[in-house]
């Protein structure tokens, strides 16, 4: 570890030294926007959702409902033709999938077993990322502009984002049922959220459009950590909270690849 | 009428505005830049989309493009001129051997190539190129018509769209070579056979016509046979002893091969005897002159004045001394050959400095006639010896000339030479004169008076030709005599003048010390130093030379696109100079419309000046051949400052990259990304040089994986105007 860390700090010292080598018309800082879109790249069939209409339950809803979009706004400087270094902020949405309706029992006053069938309306997760980040291409290199690999170990926050998501509970005593309808749950700010650290690989493509603005397209791989702990184990005890959250992780390990394009303003 | 017109004022300006052989410097062209020179290729295969040669179209796009794109490469190499005195010789005899056939001669250009290779050449578009080397070895006007009439018959009998055609019909490769050169030959005999005739109608001589088949046999030597005079290099000052010079005879070979079946020509013999019998019933008939025999002289005076510049270019420097020989039999004391005499010395010395000995002295497998003494002689010199040869010819040429500032930078290069060389010390050589240290040599008596006969032979009407010479001297036969070798290291006492000299030994002394000083750093930062040295361009004037482009695809070579692709660089390199106030003078081939035959003439001079640098490893101390007409582009353009470029595209393959995406199809954006960027690759390199030190000022290179398109080059541009001190 200590070698790793000797290696790292000697190579951005030793990059930070290179004289910049030319540039896209000598700009080495570049304010990317780009549009991003995930999709659940790993099939599962238990993807599920479900949607309301007048408090009933009408149905799940189809895997096309769990591509994620949003959007990722980046600076960067490179120090060469060959490196840079730049931070992202990136922002997607998508749907996660909602715990099955569950079953729960539970005591009435009375001591009598109370059976009870919960589901969920399907919620919106939002994820933020907070990434420094290396840039570099291979030889052949012209960066700014060209092909672009990157690397990234940042800081991602996933929560549900606030809505009056419905919630219908069939509650039962073995003699008959009755159905009770909550129209808000999570409509205010205290919202299950699930923070971690993220790892990304990238690789873009930069084509100049005109001396200050070019076209990017690109992919990434993100690799949140912890990845797969407690993620799709749902426990009988777990709470709908505690499902919520494992539901969010399982959503960005799901989403562990985009596709991107956008544009880049190539500054000075 | 034009055409006529231009004829009349040519015909006249070369009976009458001759060249001055004292102060000759290159064969330039003249008058209007002909359509040939001043389009662009794609506007050449453009023009000629109407003409049908029968072909399919798929066949007739790839033909026209063919030609015209690899003549092109000719025509805009800077060697090729228009409206010269030779061409317009040729245009002459042209004239003579279709006097019946006016349509046919209307449809010719002629110009004129500056190579050593011996050679002519018809194209489909009509234009006929003899090579100046070609003309410097006809010993007469029937001969070179004779040629000419070779490559008329060509043109009209349609042989280049036939062979073209011979081959996309018999999917011409390796296998069918021997059926091809079969063809080629037929073509070859019957073009000969034909262009008798017309030789024969225009009056010229046949046994002449015949005797051109010589110039083809011995078109690898020199352009005369002369025995070298021992006493060549022996001056007051300087003696070479007689037994320095080898005395074994390397006789001329003619063993060319009878058998011809490897060859696109038949062999010579083959095709004296094909003629022969339409020669045999005009035998002795006609003339070797038609036109007057001076106006033949004198073009091949220039051809001949050319070959020694090319050979110079070429770093073919023993060659270039014996055709300087040659040619001071005529013109003795010519300020040309001098200071040519004195560029073959600096060159040999720095060859012989910079280790590359072997590369500009004649190989001894080579050894022919005459040549071979003074080839031999050169050979076997050190670098003490070359450096006393050196310094004695350039000393004395440049006492002589003391006006010529060519001169005085070749004697400054050579000394600048030696004291870069590490410890170089004249303290080997000799204060006191060869013959102040020995006892004068008897035996150079006979040489002399040998030599004293020789030199008077001037101003030679009709001369005896080389062929004539060589036939004569028992070609072919094997004889030998071994060399006698004096071991008396006479060099030393060639430089007694300058090492009693003080203020010789102080310049000598400056010069090295300025050398120590530049190497008190290492040789990156040294280099580091001075490519930032004449930096930002930005604000100042440059010259721009012809771009060079290639564009591959998967390794071939393509024409069109390199075209084009040469024309963004171009595009980048105005468009930037606008943006940050650069002044250009363009010298690239689009610029020719414009600027005709004056801008052309200027690009020739820097595409010489260009080929000559970049033929040396090391060209520091370096002197242009061409000085004076580069100094004329300096002060025309007013800066020293020369951009070259260069720029490479090659595309690769993705089959690799694409099958990763297949195999794991996740992993598709990634393969499908890195597979788009870098599949195009692109390489431009900047150099800017300075005329006036000679040496590289900066060097930018960018090797990318980009398509290279229009903003990426001028992104390029842009960073070479602006770059930082």
């Amino acid at each position: 570890m200590r070698l790793y860390l000797l290696i790292t700090i000697h190579t951005l010292i030793f990059c930070s030294g290179v004289t910049a080598q030319g540039g896209f018309f000598g700009k080495k800082t570049v304010v990317s926007v780009d549009g991003t879109l995930r999709g659940t790249l790993l099939y599962n069939s238990a993807l599920t959702g479900y949607s309301f209409n007048s408090g009933k339950v009408i149905g799940g809803m189809a895997q096309d409902h769990f591509i994620a979009g949003g959007f990722s706004a980046s600076v960067s400087h490179y120090t060469s033709k060959r490196f840079g270094f730049g931070f992202e902020f990136a922002y997607t949405a998508n749907y996660i999938q909602t715990p099955d309706a569950f079953e729960s029992y539970s005591y009435d006053e009375y001591g009598s077993l109370v059976y009870s069938l919960s589901t969920v309306e399907q919620m919106r997760m939002k994820t933020l990322y907070f990434m420094p980040r290396i840039e570099w291409a291979g030889f052949g290199g012209n960066l700014p502009v060209g092909i672009i690999h990157s690397f990234g170990i940042g800081f991602a926050r996933s929560s549900i984002i606030p809505g009056s998501y419905a919630q219908a509970i069939q509650k039962g005593d073995g003699y008959g049922s009755n159905d009770t309808f909550e129209q808000s749950i999570y409509g205010g700010d205290d919202v299950p959220a699930v923070n971690g650290v993220v790892m990304e690989y990238g690789v873009k493509l930069r084509f100049p459009l005109t001396t200050f603005m070019a076209l990017n397209v690109g992919t990434t791989l993100k690799a949140h950590l912890p990845t797969l702990k407690d993620v799709r184990n749902w426990e009988y005890e777990d709470t709908l909270e505690d499902r919520i959250n494992k539901s969010m992780r399982s959503s960005r390990f799901m989403h562990f690849m985009d596709i991107r394009a956008g544009l880049s303003f190539l500054l000075f | 009428m034009r055409k006529l017109l231009f004829l009349v004022f040519f015909g006249v300006s070369v009976t009458f505005g001759q060249i001055d052989l004292n102060n000759f410097t290159t064969l330039q062209s003249s008058g209007p830049i002909p359509p040939d020179f001043s389009y662009l290729a794609r506007e050449k295969v453009a023009n000629d989309e109407k003409r049908n040669d029968n072909l399919s179209q798929k066949s007739d796009e790839l033909f026209k493009q063919n030609i015209h794109y690899s003549l092109d490469q000719i025509i805009h190499s800077g060697l090729c001129i228009y409206g010269d005195p030779i061409s317009v010789y040729v245009d002459r005899v042209a004239q003579k051997l279709l006097q019946d056939d006016k349509e046919l001669y209307s449809q010719l250009r002629f110009y004129t190539l500056k190579s050593n290779v011996s050679n002519a050449f018809s194209t489909h578009q009509g234009i006929i190129m003899f090579t100046t080397g070609l003309i410097s070895q006809f010993a007469n006007e029937t001969q070179l018509a004779y040629v000419l009439a070779h490559e008329i018959i060509h043109f009209r009998e349609k042989h280049v769209v036939q062979t073209f055609e011979w081959k996309l019909q018999n999917k011409y490769s390796m296998a069918n070579l021997s059926q091809f050169n079969n063809y080629s030959r037929e073509k070859e005999i019957e073009a000969d056979s034909k262009a008798i005739d017309m030789c024969l109608k225009a009056g010229y001589s046949s046994a002449e016509i015949y005797n051109s088949f010589d110039v083809l046999m011995f078109s690898h030597l020199p352009f005369d046979e002369i025995k070298f005079p021992l006493d060549y290099f022996n001056s007051p000052l300087f003696y070479a002893p007689e037994s320095e010079f080898t005395k074994e005879v390397y006789p001329i070979k003619m063993d060319e091969e009878y058998d011809d079946e490897h060859s696109t020509h038949p062999s010579i013999d083959k095709r004296k005897e094909a003629i022969r019998p339409l020669l045999e019933q005009s035998f002795g008939q006609g003339s070797s002159f038609i036109g007057e025999v001076s106006d033949f002289i004198t073009i091949r005076n220039y051809a001949r004045f050319e070959s020694v510049r090319t050979s110079l270019l070429e770093m073919e420097f023993s060659k270039a001394l014996y055709q300087i020989f040659l040619l001071e039999r005529e013109f003795s004391d010519n300020y040309t050959l001098a200071r040519w005499k004195a560029h073959a010395w600096n060159g040999l010395l720095r060859a012989k400095l910079d280790g590359f000995w072997f590369d500009v002295t004649v190989s001894r497998g080579s050894y022919e006639g005459e040549s071979a003494v003074l080839y031999e002689y050169i050979k076997k010199l050190d670098k003490y010896a070359v450096a006393a040869h050196a310094m004695r010819e350039i000393t004395d040429a440049a006492a002589k000339y003391p006006d010529s500032e060519e001169l005085k930078k070749i004697r400054v290069s050579t000394l600048k030479l030696l004291a870069s060389s590490g410890s170089w010390s004249w303290s080997k050589y000799s204060e006191v004169a060869f013959e102040e240290a020995f006892a004068p040599k008897t035996d150079t008596l006979d040489t002399v008076s040998t030599v004293s006969d020789t030199m008077k032979i001037k101003n030679i009407q009709e001369p005896v030709s080389k062929y004539d010479r060589i036939k004569g001297s028992g070609a072919g036969k094997n004889t030998s005599a071994v060399s006698v070798n004096d071991s008396t290291k006479y060099y030393f006492y060639g430089l007694s003048d300058l090492v009693r000299d003080e203020s010789f030994k102080k310049e000598f002394k400056e010069y090295q010390d300025e050398y120590d000083a530049s190497m008190d750093y290492s040789y990156r930062k040294k280099k580091k130093n001075r490519e930032k040295a004449a930096i930002p361009v930005m604000g100042s004037r440059i010259i721009v030379v012809e771009p060079t482009t290639r564009y591959y695809s998967r390794k071939k070579y393509e024409y069109g696109k390199s075209d084009a692709y040469q024309n963004l660089l171009i595009d980048a390199i105005h468009s930037e100079a606008r943006n940050n106030d650069v002044k250009l003078f363009d010298y690239s081939t689009s610029s020719l419309k414009d600027g005709g035959t004056v801008v052309f003439n200027q690009r020739a001079v820097m595409m010489s000046y260009l080929r000559q640098y970049a033929s040396l490893n090391e060209p520091e101390y370096f002197v242009p051949l061409d000085f004076e007409l580069v100094q004329d582009v300096q002060q025309k353009c007013a800066t020293s400052k020369v951009l070259f470029s260069w720029t490479e595209y090659s595309t690769g393959r993705v089959a690799g990259k694409a099958l990763l995406g297949m195999i794991i199809p996740p992993l598709a954006p990634f393969s499908i990304i890195s597979s788009v960027g870098a599949y195009k690759k692109c390489d431009v390199t900047f150099v800017v040089m300075d005329m006036e030190s000679g040496e590289v000022d900066y060097v930018q290179s960018n090797t990318m994986n980009s398509a290279g398109g229009k903003l990426v080059l001028r992104s390029e541009v842009h960073n070479l105007f602006n770059a930082k001190k």
